[in-house]
């Protein structure tokens, strides 16, 4: 018997216990259009939960598809009350940790701090570290705290995603390195760091425990899962099984694809649209022979950019039930323009 | 055979012994249990089975099969992690089969050279004339080492004194043999740098 999944996102919507919803793709897909559709209709059909949306891509672009200023603190969106909104900005975040590092009487720290700021993929790990902190939130048992639901990551293109996602075993198997190192160097490191090296010990080992939590959740689908953004074009297509390939290798559950940008032009009096479509066809068909057992969301292209809380919940409802092009078609103009 | 002959022919056959590489040996006797290895044919059978598929993929338009295309890179990334899973037990499974080769090869090339050592450590190959041959007595301890008696030359030493001549010989062939590929390639920059020399005067004309 052939079991085709269900083209829309219920399964994510419906489900209790997911924590982390990884929203990714190649770049300019729609993954902000995406991630903050999935959010919104998230907060819109669970009134009773807290869901977060955290940006982790250094050219942010929640505050333009919400049309609100969001900073590097979780803030509600306006008319929305159960969805708020951060924007992880990596330059600053490496300021304040250089400037919380700096000490100009202690120069191993100094020498910390710059060393930190030049590593490769740093970005990522200042996202990861906002993670880490909203385990701990979760975690606390301070009222003031909010605690999320779900938290849905609008990641940065594949590569920067990948790396996002394999920060958890690269920082173990750093953490692992590093405690070997101040085995062998310890009474080196006592005549430098003096006090200090229990400290550092302390904080790595907090470090170690909350990123082998992080390690185990990611790796289980009943917490965590990835959403693939692509549009119907080869290169896209090619990259998007790459990044479930990569995703499989790390354990993540993977099921859901949403398709962005299709003309279904098939009533069209465009003949560019009805070319372009015919070439989106060809494609759609090949994903659907695919990736049979996996969620396909077919989203239109509207006649507008979707921004503000209004548009995207006009969008968004094409994740749960899909888009008909002869019954849905006055939607693809009736986006307001901002 | 007497044991002069005999002492000096197994001297020559050490002598070659010790000429064999041992790594090269090891190689050798590795590459004979590799080839009866059940693994290898797996992995051989993997190779050719991924060849297929690549020259299968290769033919296809990705852009119009896009499908099929994929399904075949599937098949072979995940061939690709067998080949290495296989090549990576290989690898440590001669590890230590080389390990066990090379401490035979070991034992099996120095065994001749021992046997000499232990069993005619008392054997003579040749008797002094006393009055004739009379060495000073410590010297005389040396040509009958370990075990012979006096008056004698030892098995050992005439094995040792073998062992000598040939190493001379063999450094002296190969010295002989660089001098001469040393002396033929200065003939041979010589020889060219005229020619060239000619050809510029004869193009300057």
């Amino acid at each position: 018997m052939d079991f085709a999944a269900d083209p829309t996102l219920n399964d994510i919507i419906t489900h209790d216990t997911l924590r982390w919803i990884f929203v990714g793709g190649k770049g300019g897909v729609g993954k902000t259009t995406s991630s903050s559709s999935v959010a919104v209709q998230l907060a819109l059909n669970n009134p009773t939960k807290q869901y977060l949306l955290i940006s982790t891509d250094p050219a942010h672009n929640l505050s333009d598809a919400f049309d609100q200023k969001f900073g590097k603190d979780a803030r509600v969106v306006e008319g929305l009350d159960n969805l708020s909104c951060m924007e992880i900005d990596p330059s600053s975040t490496m300021e304040e940790f250089s400037a919380s590092q700096s000490d100009s009487s202690d120069p191993i720290n100094n020498v910390l701090a710059e060393v930190t700021s030049s590593i490769p993929g740093i970005d990522e790990a200042f996202s990861f570290m906002e993670v880490l902190k909203h385990i701990k939130n979760q975690k606390s048992d301070d009222e003031t705290i909010v605690k999320y639901d779900t938290i849905v990551f609008d990641t940065a293109p594949t590569g920067h995603t990948l790396r996002f996602l394999q920060l958890p075993s690269t920082l173990e198997k750093l953490l692992g390195k590093f405690n070997e190192i101040t085995g062998k160097m310890g009474s080196l490191l006592s005549m430098m760091g003096g006090d200090q090296k229990q400290e550092m010990f302390n904080k790595l080992a907090d470090i170690k425990e909350q990123v082998t939590e992080v390690n185990k959740q990611f790796q289980d689908p009943e917490l965590t899962t990835f959403i693939c953004v692509c549009i119907s074009e080869f290169l896209s297509l090619y990259e998007t099984e790459r990044l479930i390939q990569d995703l499989m290798k790390y354990n993540m559950d993977v099921n859901t694809i949403i398709v962005n940008q299709l003309l279904f032009a098939d009533e069209d009096e465009c003949k560019r649209c009805q070319a372009r479509w015919k070439m989106q066809r060809k494609y759609l068909d090949q994903m659907d022979e695919l990736y049979e057992d996996y969620h396909l969301i077919k989203m239109p292209l509207l006649g507008n950019e979707i921004r503000g809380l209004p548009n995207l919940k006009k969008f968004s409802k094409f994740l749960l039930t899909p888009y008909d092009p002869i019954k849905d078609k006055d939607v693809v103009f009736s986006i307001e323009e901002r | 055979m007497n044991s002069l002959d005999t002492v000096t022919i197994l001297a020559i056959l050490v002598f070659i012994i010790s000429l064999l590489d041992k790594s090269t040996v090891n190689k050798w006797i590795s590459t004979i249990f590799i080839k009866k290895s059940p693994q290898l044919d797996s992995l051989n059978a993997l190779i050719i089975q991924r060849r297929e598929i690549e020259i299968e993929r290769n033919k296809l338009s990705a852009q119009d099969n896009y499908a099929r295309w994929t399904k075949l890179n599937r098949r072979l990334d995940k061939l690709d992690i067998e080949i290495q899973s296989i090549s990576s037990q290989i690898k440590s499974s001669n590890v230590t089969s080389t390990a066990t080769i090379s401490t035979i090869v070991t034992i099996l090339l120095s065994s001749p050279q021992w046997i000499l050592r232990l069993f005619y450590a008392k054997t003579a190959v040749m008797h002094l004339i006393p009055g004739i041959n009379t060495f000073p007595k410590p010297f005389s301890l040396i040509l009958r080492f370990p075990w012979g008696k006096y008056n004698t030359v030892g098995a050992v030493f005439w094995a040792a004194a073998i062992d000598i001549v040939l190493t001379a010989i063999k450094n002296w062939t190969v010295v002989t043999k660089q001098l001469l590929t040393v002396s033929n390639t200065n003939t041979n920059t010589n020889t060219n740098n005229t020619n060239n020399t000619t050809t510029k005067t004869d193009a300057s004309k």
